[in-house]
């Protein structure tokens, strides 16, 4: 029995040996590899100072082409948003942004996704590979035991998240096979073309946002311009006077764009939406600083 | 609980260090301890099916040794016949009552009538196919007199349970693993030692292979109309390899599980991949479940020792059934007549038992008519798992009409992964078994040695796929 044990205990050291040495790798790649995802890229903004920034989900980062707004405004922006970002990512990537760079306005896209108050489930993906950083850990921490775990045991989350954040990125990014955001300032394509003619429904809760009073405060803190929009939505049937009525300085665009020609699906839009989306931001936004 | 769980890595050693440090002095106790273990492994699923578990335990336990106070013939045959209609009526029941049901109104519409209906929601034990083959082989035994009934309840209820091998079997024999119940355990670390290797290399196969081609298989066959031809050949192998690494995985685990309490436990999987003819890839495939039916209904039916005619009978009876086993759908039918269809052959030219050796013994590579062999009987066993895996027979044709498009195209997936992104993976695993052809398993050896068993850990945590959990297919038969 003796032996036995030993060599169990030969084999946890050595796969604890393992963990260690693959959460090293795996997140060096994250801090130094080709970008796989927009937080890595924003861990790499130093000392930026813009006139806008845009954060939210990928129907923000669908929708508002930055190359628009500086040809049309001369504005100097960055498209921020996260594919899936509900509430807390979006305040999470205010918060990082901060940590190192500046803007004079935050345009904050927020829709049916309002009421979500806890991670999600694939938004908070992209995060995951930096929960070491208290910075990060702390806006989790409250969500979960699991994410002590996370924090805590070396490459376990790697290992549950294999096939977002797992070995096929780190192999890709060390390929050099990254994302390049700098071009788009940001923004990203939707692909696809929408085939169902049919109302997009939801419902809001009419309650406060804990994660969207922290973002206000902090902005009021930092004094940046704070602005909420909603995009376009293929024939919206929903509540978003909850949002008029909880968030300042908000917009509903949800109604605008009424053609199915312009969607990649209800809730996205493909580039040449984007584009007249784009123009009508600035329109609304921007009247000022048009050339 | 799965063995490829939190729940299962915190339970396994507590049963262990109870077992070693705690039971080690009383067989009694041993065996209560692996029943009261093998009852809450069972239980942590569905507690109240532990009452079937517990009633098949009985039944069959009081049959036997009511068979053996008898002399009649005839009282021994009635008995045998108590034991079937209890288990087989369970089994029924639970696994085929809504497909009887279904095609009973199916052909009544046919012809005419109108019915309704009356099918339940029942829902299908877990390991109910294992357990119920495991105790049947007991009765049957006993009235064949190969075995005497045991009086001991607790070592024969801890035999019918015992929970590495319960619900995914291997399907035990009682004559092999019974007496084990009977004696004392002592701790062999040798055993133990093979038996940790072991579970390691199953859990290699489940979650590096298994799980990730299940990812890929059940995009492809989901969606197969869209796709290449390329990508539905890709689906089906990727599927071949899903089902036998997610099987013979569980089985490895299985055996390395009953090693660590100094049980042995039948192999299950020979390297069935590696066979030159359908009648070896069969003498490879869940070896349990294969030769139980062969000596419970192939020999009893004449087996091949009966005039041609009857020959083909049993070889059909045997494959059908044998598919039929796997669940209530006409595609395992199907699959079990295809088997049979490539088999007879073998049988009826007196070829079946050609190649019972290993491939290539002694050599490092094949031969080119080895390699030719070899090909053509994995592309049978393919044609074989369209049907298996489709969820109907109308799919299976589909999924096959789609592969004769010949276009061959290279495709990304919903999946964000490209179709032949697990290659890489499937021609590692099958490098690792053609330079272990010759043992129970690659890791196999006593000594402790940590250089492969490590490679394989790494393998584990880098390449396991551990997001999208997946049930181990066995359980739904």
């Amino acid at each position: 029995m003796k032996n036995f044990v030993k060599y169990i205990f030969g084999l946890v050291l050595i796969l604890v040996a393992f963990m260690y040495l693959l959460d090293f790798i795996y997140s060096n790649v994250y801090q130094n590899g080709a970008y796989r995802n927009k937080v890595m890229w924003m861990n790499d903004l130093k000392s930026e100072s813009l006139d806008f920034v845009i954060f939210g989900s990928s129907r923000a980062n669908n929708y508002i082409v930055p190359n628009i707004i500086f040809d049309k405004t001369g504005q100097r922006g960055l498209n921020l948003a996260i594919q899936a970002s509900g509430p807390l990512e979006i305040e999470l990537a205010v918060r990082e942004f901060l940590k190192n760079n500046t803007a004079k306005r935050f345009f904050i896209q927020v829709d049916y996704s309002y009421n979500k108050e806890t991670p999600d489930k694939t938004g908070q993906l992209s995060w995951l590979p930096y929960i070491v950083n208290n910075n990060v850990y702390k806006v989790f921490k409250p969500y979960g035991k699991e994410y002590f775990f996370y924090k805590h045991i070396p490459f376990y989350r790697y290992q549950m998240f294999d096939s977002r954040i797992g070995y096929r990125n780190i192999i890709l990014s060390g390929l050099e096979k990254g994302l390049d955001y700098s071009p788009s300032r940001g923004y990203t394509e939707s692909t696809g073309k929408l085939k169902i003619d049919k109302p997009y429904k939801f419902s809001l809760k009419d309650k406060q946002n804990p994660h969207l009073i922290n973002i206000n405060e902090v902005c009021k803190a930092k004094k940046i311009e704070l602005i909420y929009f909603t995009s376009p939505i293929y024939k919206p049937e929903g509540n978003f006077d909850v949002l008029k009525k909880h968030l300042p300085n908000y917009y509903d665009f949800s109604n605008e764009l009424q053609n199915l020609e312009l969607y990649t699906n209800p809730v996205h839009l493909n580039k040449q939406g984007a584009s007249i989306f784009t123009e009508l931001f600035v329109e609304v936004f921007f009247s000022n600083n048009i050339n | 609980m799965l063995f490829n769980s939190i729940d299962f890595a915190i339970f396994l050693p507590i049963v262990f260090i109870l077992y070693w440090f705690v039971a080690n002095k009383n067989l009694k106790l041993q065996n209560a301890l692996i029943l009261a273990a093998s009852y809450v492994f069972y239980g942590w699923w569905d507690w109240r099916f532990l009452s079937l578990l517990l009633f098949s335990t009985m039944i069959d336990y009081t049959i036997a040794l009511q068979m053996e106070k008898r002399y009649n013939q005839n009282h021994r045959k009635l008995l045998l016949f108590l034991s079937l209609a209890v288990n087989l009526g369970l089994l029924g029941f639970f696994k085929y009552y809504n497909f009887f049901i279904d095609n009973f109104t199916t052909a009544f519409t046919f012809f005419g009538g109108t019915i309704q209906p009356n099918t339940l929601s029942i829902i299908l034990p877990v390991g109910i196919s294992f357990y119920t083959f495991q105790t049947l082989s007991y009765t049957i035994d006993v009235y064949r007199r190969k075995i005497e009934p045991t009086k001991d309840f607790l070592s024969f209820a801890a035999f019918v349970s015992f929970f590495p091998q319960l619900v995914a079997g291997p399907i035990e024999r009682a004559s092999n693993l019974l007496p084990q119940f009977h004696n004392k355990r002592e701790f062999d670390k040798d055993e133990a030692i093979i038996g940790v290797k072991q579970i390691i290399w199953g859990l290699f196969k489940k979650v590096v292979i298994a799980d990730n081609c299940a990812q890929f298989a059940n995009e492809i066959f989901a969606n197969h109309a869209q796709f290449s031809s390329a990508t539905l050949i890709l689906g089906v192998i990727y599927f071949s390899f899903q089902i036998y690494c997610d099987f013979s995985g569980y089985s490895d685990i299985a055996i390395g599980t009953a090693r660590l309490f100094n049980f042995k436990l039948m192999v299950n999987f020979r390297y069935p991949y590696f066979s030159r003819d359908i009648a070896e890839f069969w003498r490879r495939w869940h070896i349990s479940l294969t030769t139980w039916f062969r000596d419970y209904v192939y020999i009893p039916l004449g087996g091949s020792r009966v005039s041609r005619y009857k020959q083909i009978r049993n070889v059909f009876l045997v494959f059908i059934v044998s598919g039929f086993w796997h669940g209530a759908n006409w595609t395992f039918i199907v699959w079990g007549a295809i088997n049979a269809l490539f088999f007879i052959p073998l049988l009826l030219s007196k070829k079946n038992r050609v190649n019972t050796d290993t491939i290539a013994y002694n050599k490092l590579l094949p031969s080119l008519r080895e390699i030719i062999s070899l090909i053509i009987t994995y592309c049978i066993a393919l044609f074989g798992w369209i049907f298996f895996r489709a969820s109907s027979i109308k799919d299976a044709i589909e999924y096959i009409r789609g592969i004769l498009k010949w276009d061959f195209s290279i495709e990304m997936l919903k999946i964000e992964r490209f179709s032949f992104e697990i290659i890489p993976l499937i021609l590692i695993l099958l490098g690792i078994e053609w330079f272990s052809r010759n043992k129970e398993f690659p890791l196999f050896s006593t000594k402790p040695n940590y250089i492969k068993v490590s490679f394989i850990i790494a393998m584990i945590l880098i390449f396991g796929s551990f997001s999208i959990p997946q049930d181990f297919i066995y359980f739904q038969f």
